[in-house]
């Protein structure tokens, strides 16, 4: 189970899982959004490699038009797997509180 | 299983199991999940009985160095499974056709969630 949506401030949140059969839902709405986006993970409990496609392909776009994608409440689990896949060095993620 | 353990055993599973299906041939043989518990852990094996040989333990590893406009999306699952798992066992038998992947992990101590 997946949702994403925008919530107050404009931040776009995320929550539960982003795993490969939820890829093409979170794909869709992320390629509807523009210029510069805080991606709220506080809520992600899980993402799969295939999850890391749709953000990789999300910031690909945005960064060609100027903006990109700020990931902010970024747990353990998911800091990890950015760093494993070199993905902390492409995007910016906000410091734990 | 503490949750941090499972979402690691989640994610590796999803990823093998991806891998075998995309890489495999398309058969109706079930991929059977075995998982047990060892000292501070747990150790998982897939078995698919009509299996391609590809040992992902030899696969090679994704750049993970490269500029963002050079990366492309996918290649990373068993470049991060090998990374998460504190073993990783790969056998293919080609007289039955059937691979094992086996993985084991231990819980980190000073997991908190």
């Amino acid at each position: 189970m997946l949702t994403i949506d925008y919530g107050p401030g404009g931040a776009v949140l995320i929550a539960g899982r982003l795993d490969a059969a939820q890829c093409p839902a979170a794909q869709a709405f992320l390629d509807k959004v523009s210029g510069t986006v805080r991606l709220d993970c506080t809520q992600l409990e899980y993402i799969s490699s295939a999850g890391l496609g749709v953000l990789l392909k999300t910031q690909k776009r945005l960064m060609a038009s100027g903006g990109k994608l700020r990931l902010a409440g970024v747990s353990r689990h998911l800091r990890d797997i950015l760093q494993y896949s070199g993905f902390d060095q492409i995007f910016e993620i906000a410091p734990e509180k | 299983m503490n949750p941090e353990l499972r979402r690691t055993v989640d994610f590796v599973l999803e990823e093998l199991f991806t891998n075998v299906i995309k890489y495999g041939r398309a058969s109706d043989a079930p991929v059977r999940i075995d998982i047990g518990r060892i000292a501070g852990g747990v150790e998982v094996t897939l078995t698919d009985t009509d299996a391609e040989p590809f040992d992902v333990t030899r696969a090679p590893d994704a750049n993970t160095n490269l500029p963002i406009e050079s990366r492309k999306p996918g290649g990373l699952g068993i470049h991060l499974v090998r990374r998460m798992v504190d073993a990783l066992e790969y056998r293919h038998s080609p007289e039955t056709r059937t691979t094992r992947i086996s993985f084991r992990k231990v819980q980190r101590p000073d997991a908190d969630d």
